[in-house]
C-alpha cells in the first residue's frame, strides 16, 4: 500500500484529488493539509510514502516546505503539483528535493503512474514539464557552449567599431544619432559581454574573438 | 748769516704776503667761461640778479666768486671774500660744475691757510690737484702745485715744499706759460732769498721784471722792482737799490698801502746808508705816517667790514625776500594749478561715476530681464517637471493599480479557476473510470479536450497577467521562462544574453523591466517577421539596460506602427526615469535599447 498525503490549499481540488485516488486499490490516503504549517507539522509524524505538494501554499512557498521536509524526513517522496509549467519552478523544485513534477491538469492515469513511479524510487515528470525542461536544456546547451564568441548586437558592433577607432563617447553618439548615455550603456554592455575592464581590454577581446570581421 | 735782523723778520712775512698776493689774483686762474673777465660792480650785480632770476646756479656761483674777489680788492677785506667764496663753492656744487667748484675751493683754500686752517687747506688743494690731474687740466694742476709748494714752505716743511716746487717748475716749463714762468721765478727768488743767496736771486728778479713788463702784469712789475731794490739793499748796492725802490714807489698801485709802507721803510733805510739823512728821515716819517694810516686803515677796514657784512646781510635778506616772494608767487600759481587739476579730476570722477551708473543701470536692466527670462524658463521647466512627476505619479498609481489588479485576477484565475478546472477534470476522469462506455463516447472525449484547453488557456492568461517566476526567481529567470515559453516551433530563434546580477532589483523595477522586455519581444515576434531575435539584459552598478534586437523588416522611424505597445513601453520607461533608444530602418531590423537607472531607493 502506498500511503499518500495531500497538501493543497484549494479545497475543491484537494477533494477531487482524494476522490480520484481512493478508487485505486494500492493507494491509501493518510492525511491532508491546507497550508505549509500543517504540512510541516503532520508529515514528519505520519511519514507518508508520497507527498503531493502544491507549490503555491498560502503561508509559505512550497519550495521551502519541500526543502525542509527533505531534511527532516528524507524517506518521504515528494511529488510537486503545480499550475506553473515554468522551467524555473521545475528546476527549483528539483533542486529542493522533489522527485517528481506534475501539472495540476494532469489526468488520473498519469497522476497514478507518477505516484507509483515515485514510490518505486524513481523520478517522474509529466509530458509538458519534460518538454519545458528539454527546451530549456537545449537553450542552455546553446548558450552554455562557451569559448564561442559572445553574441554582439548590431548596435554594439557599430559602437565597438567606433571605440576601436578611438572615438570619444561624444563622437560616437553624434555619429550614430544616439544619446551619450545610450552609448555608455552599449559600452558597459560590451565590457560585460567581453569580460573587459576598460577600452583596452575591449579592443583586445574584440580582436581575440574576431568579432568585427564576422 | 749776514742778513740784517729786521730783514729776517720781514722775509717769511713777505713770502706769505707774496703768496697771498699771487693767490688772490683772479688773473692767475686760467681760461674758463666767465672766470677770466674782470668785471665791474654793475656787471657783477647784473650777473647775480640774472643768475637768481634765471635760477642759474652756476651763474650765481660765478657772481659770488667775482663779488668775493672784487670786494677783497676794493676793501682789502678777506673775511667777506671767505664767505662769498664759500657760497660760490656751494652753488658750483649745486650747478654740478666740478672744475669751477675746485677753482673756487682753491681760492678758498688760500684764504683758509691764511687763517691758520692749514690742514683743511691742504686737503682742499690735494682734492683739487687730484681732480685737475685726472681731468688733464695741466695748467690748473701746475698752479695748484705752486700754491701747495708755497703752503708747505710757509709751515716749514721745506722737503715737501721743494719736491712740489720742482714738480711745479718742470711742469711749468713744459707748458711754457708766462704767468706760470713768473710764478716759477718768484718761487726761486723766494728760495734763494731764504738760503741767503741774494746775489743769485737778483737776476731772477730781473727776469720776473722783464717778463711782467712784456706781459703787462703791473702787479708783478711792482713786485720785481721792489724785490730788486730790496735785494740790492741787502747786497749793499744802495744806488741800485734806490733806483729800483723809486721805480717801485712810482709803479705801486695807489691802493696798496702796505707795500708803500714797506717801500718807504726801505727807502728810508737806503737813504740812511747813502748818508742822505734828510731824505732818510723824510721817508721814515712818511713810513711812520703811513703805518698810522695803515693802522687807521685797518680800523676803517674792520668797521667797513662790519658795515659791509651788515650791508651784505641786508642784501641777502633782500634777495631772500625776493626769492621768497617769487616762491610765494610760484606757490600760488602751483596752488591755482593744483586747484584746477582737482576740479578737473572731480568733474572727471563725476562723469565716470555717471557713466558707470548708467552702465550699471543698463546692465541691471539687462540682467533682470535675463533673470526673469531664466525664471520663466525655470518655472516652465518646473511646471513641466511637476507635470511629468504628476504624470509619473498618475502612471505609477495606474500601473500599480493595473499590476495589483492583474495579480489578483491572475491569482484568481490560476488558483481558484485553475483549481476548479483541475478538480473538474479529475472528477471527470474519475467518472469515466466508474462508468464504462463513457470513454468511448465521442462527446465525452470532446468535453475532456475542451476542458484541457480551458485549463491551459487559463494558465497562460494567468501567467501573462502575472509572471509567477518573476516574484519567485527574479527578472533574469522570468525573462528566460518568457523566452522559453514564446519560443515556438518554427518561430524565430531567440537568443538570450544576460550580464550582471539582477537579484537585488526592486520588485517594481523588475516587473516593469519584465513588461518592457515582454512588450518589445512581442513586437519583434508579431510584426517584424524576424528570423533572429536577441534579448539582452545588462546590469551595471548604476543602470539596467534592456536590449531587444531583431533582423526583421524594420520600419521607418517616426511611423511606428500603432498597436505595437510602444506607448506602453514609453510610459514604463518614463515611469522608471529611463531612456529609450530605438533604431530602425526599412529592411534592417529594429534595435531597441532601454536604460533604466538603478538606485538603492525605490522609484518615486
Amino acid at each position: 500500500m502506498i500511503r499518500i498525503f495531500i497538501s493543497d490549499d484549494h479545497v475543491m481540488f484537494a477533494e477531487g484529488l482524494e476522490s480520484m485516488l481512493t478508487g485505486e486499490p494500492d493507494f491509501e490516503l493518510c492525511g491532508r493539509a491546507g497550508n505549509a504549517a500543517d504540512t510541516l507539522k503532520q508529515v514528519p509524524v505520519i511519514k507518508p510514502d508520497v507527498l503531493l505538494l502544491d507549490i503555491n501554499l498560502p503561508d509559505q512557498s512550497g519550495l521551502e516546505v519541500c526543502s525542509l521536509l527533505r531534511k527532516s524526513c528524507p524517506d518521504v517522496k515528494i511529488l510537486a503539483l503545480s499550475m506553473h509549467n515554468d522551467e524555473s519552478f521545475i528546476s527549483a523544485m528539483l533542486t529542493h528535493g522533489a522527485q517528481g513534477y506534475v501539472l495540476k491538469n494532469t489526468g488520473k492515469a498519469e497522476l497514478c503512474t507518477a505516484i507509483r513511479t515515485l514510490d518505486a524510487g524513481k523520478t517522474y515528470f509529466s509530458k509538458e514539464v519534460t518538454d519545458t525542461m528539454m527546451q530549456s536544456l537545449m537553450r542552455e546547451r546553446k548558450a552554455g557552449t562557451t569559448r564561442e564568441a559572445p553574441k554582439i548586437s548590431r548596435r554594439e558592433r557599430e559602437v565597438l567599431k567606433l571605440i576601436m577607432d578611438e572615438r570619444t563617447t561624444q563622437e560616437i553618439a553624434s555619429q550614430l544619432f544616439l544619446s551619450e548615455k545610450t552609448v555608455e550603456s552599449h559600452r558597459a554592455a560590451l565590457l560585460a559581454k567581453l569580460g573587459a575592464r576598460n577600452t583596452a581590454g575591449l579592443v583586445k577581446a574584440a580582436m581575440h574573438w574576431n568579432i568585427l570581421n564576422e | 748769516m749776514n742778513i740784517p735782523s729786521h730783514h729776517r723778520n720781514i722775509l717769511p712775512l713777505f713770502r706769505i704776503a707774496a703768496l697771498f698776493f699771487l693767490l688772490a689774483r683772479p688773473v692767475l686762474l686760467p681760461a674758463q667761461a666767465g672766470f677770466e673777465d674782470k668785471l665791474s660792480f654793475e656787471q657783477i650785480q647784473e650777473l647775480l640778479t640774472k643768475g637768481i632770476e634765471d635760477r642759474n646756479v652756476r651763474m650765481q656761483g660765478l657772481g659770488w666768486y667775482k663779488w668775493a674777489i672784487y670786494r677783497e680788492n676794493e676793501t682789502g677785506n678777506r673775511d667777506s671774500a671767505f664767505q662769498y667764496l664759500g657760497r660760490s663753492v656751494e652753488l658750483f656744487i649745486e650747478a654740478n660744475d666740478t672744475l669751477a667748484y675746485h677753482r673756487a675751493r682753491a681760492e678758498l683754500a688760500a684764504r683758509m691757510a691764511e687763517r691758520g686752517m692749514v690742514s683743511d687747506a691742504f686737503k682742499i688743494q690735494e682734492e683739487a690737484l687730484y681732480y685737475f690731474r685726472s681731468t688733464g687740466n695741466r695748467r690748473l694742476e701746475t698752479l695748484v702745485l705752486a700754491q701747495m709748494g708755497r703752503l708747505y714752505q710757509s709751515i716749514g716743511d721745506t722737503a715737501k715744499a721743494s719736491l712740489l716746487k720742482r714738480e711745479f717748475r718742470e711742469k711749468s716749463r713744459l707748458l711754457n706759460d708766462t704767468l706760470l714762468l713768473i710764478n716759477v721765478f718768484i718761487d726761486e727768488v723766494a728760495d734763494l732769498q731764504g738760503n741767503g743767496q741774494y746775489l743769485d736771486a737778483i737776476p731772477l728778479a730781473f727776469r720776473v721784471l722783464d717778463l711782467s713788463e712784456k706781459a703787462g702784469y703791473s702787479e708783478f712789475i711792482t713786485w720785481a722792482e721792489y724785490q730788486i731794490g730790496y735785494l740790492n739793499e741787502i747786497t749793499q748796492d744802495y744806488l741800485m737799490a734806490m733806483r729800483f725802490l723809486d721805480r717801485a714807489e712810482r709803479s705801486n698801485s695807489l691802493s696798496d698801502d702796505a707795500r708803500r709802507h714797506k717801500i718807504y721803510q726801505h727807502k728810508a733805510s737806503v737813504y740812511a746808508k747813502l748818508d742822505s739823512l734828510p731824505q732818510a728821515l723824510n721817508y721814515a716819517q712818511r713810513a711812520l705816517a703811513l703805518g698810522d694810516t695803515l693802522l687807521n686803515r685797518y680800523r676803517i677796514v674792520t668797521s667797513n667790514r662790519l658795515a659791509v657784512q651788515y650791508g651784505e646781510r641786508e642784501k641777502s635778506r633782500l634777495l631772500e625776500a625776493m626769492t621768497r616772494e617769487k616762491s610765494a608767487i610760484e606757490i600760488s600759481i602751483r596752488q591755482q594749478r593744483e586747484f584746477f587739476y582737482v576740479l578737473l579730476l572731480f568733474f572727471g570722477a563725476i562723469i565716470l561715476a555717471l557713466i558707470f551708473m548708467i552702465r550699471d543701470y543698463r546692465y541691471r536692466l539687462y540682467t533682470s530681464r535675463v533673470i526673469s527670462q531664466q525664471n520663466e524658463m525655470i518655472n516652465r521647466q518646473t511646471i513641466r517637471q511637476l507635470e511629468d512627476s504628476l504624470k509619473i505619479e498618475t502612471m505609477q498609481s495606474m500601473l500599480e493599480g493595473q499590476e495589483s489588479e492583474r495579480r489578483r485576477v491572475a491569482h484568481d484565475l490560476h488558483d481558484s479557476l485553475g483549481g476548479l478546472l483541475a478538480a473538474t477534470k479529475m472528477r471527470l476522469d474519475n467518472l469515466s473510470g466508474k462508468i464504462p462506455g463513457l470513454t468511448i463516447s465521442e462527446e465525452f472525449g470532446k468535453i475532456k479536450n475542451l476542458l484541457d484547453d480551458t485549463i491551459t488557456e487559463t494558465r497562460q492568461i494567468a501567467r501573462n497577467l502575472q509572471p509567477g517566476t518573476l516574484h519567485e526567481f527574479g527578472l533574469m529567470k522570468a525573462v528566460r521562462d518568457l523566452i522559453v515559453r514564446v519560443q515556438g516551433e518554427g518561430g524565430p530563434a531567440i537568443d538570450f544574453q544576460h550580464f550582471g546580477d539582477f537579484s537585488d532589483l526592486d520588485h517594481t523595477l523588475a516587473l516593469n523591466a519584465y513588461r518592457i522586455v515582454q512588450e518589445l519581444l512581442q513586437n519583434s515576434l508579431k510584426h517584424a517577421q524576424a528570423t533572429e531575435i536577441l534579448v539582452q539584459l545588462t546590469r551595471t552598478d548604476f543602470e539596467l539596460a534592456l536590449l531587444v534586437e531583431d533582423n526583421g523588416i524594420g520600419y521607418e522611424p517616426g511611423v511606428t506602427p500603432k498597436g505595437m505597445g510602444t506607448d506602453n513601453v514609453a510610459q514604463r520607461v518614463l515611469f522608471l526615469k529611463g531612456e529609450i533608444s530605438i533604431q530602425s530602418a526599412k529592411g534592417q531590423g529594429t534595435s531597441t535599447m532601454v536604460t533604466v537607472p538603478v538606485t538603492v531607493q525605490k522609484p518615486a
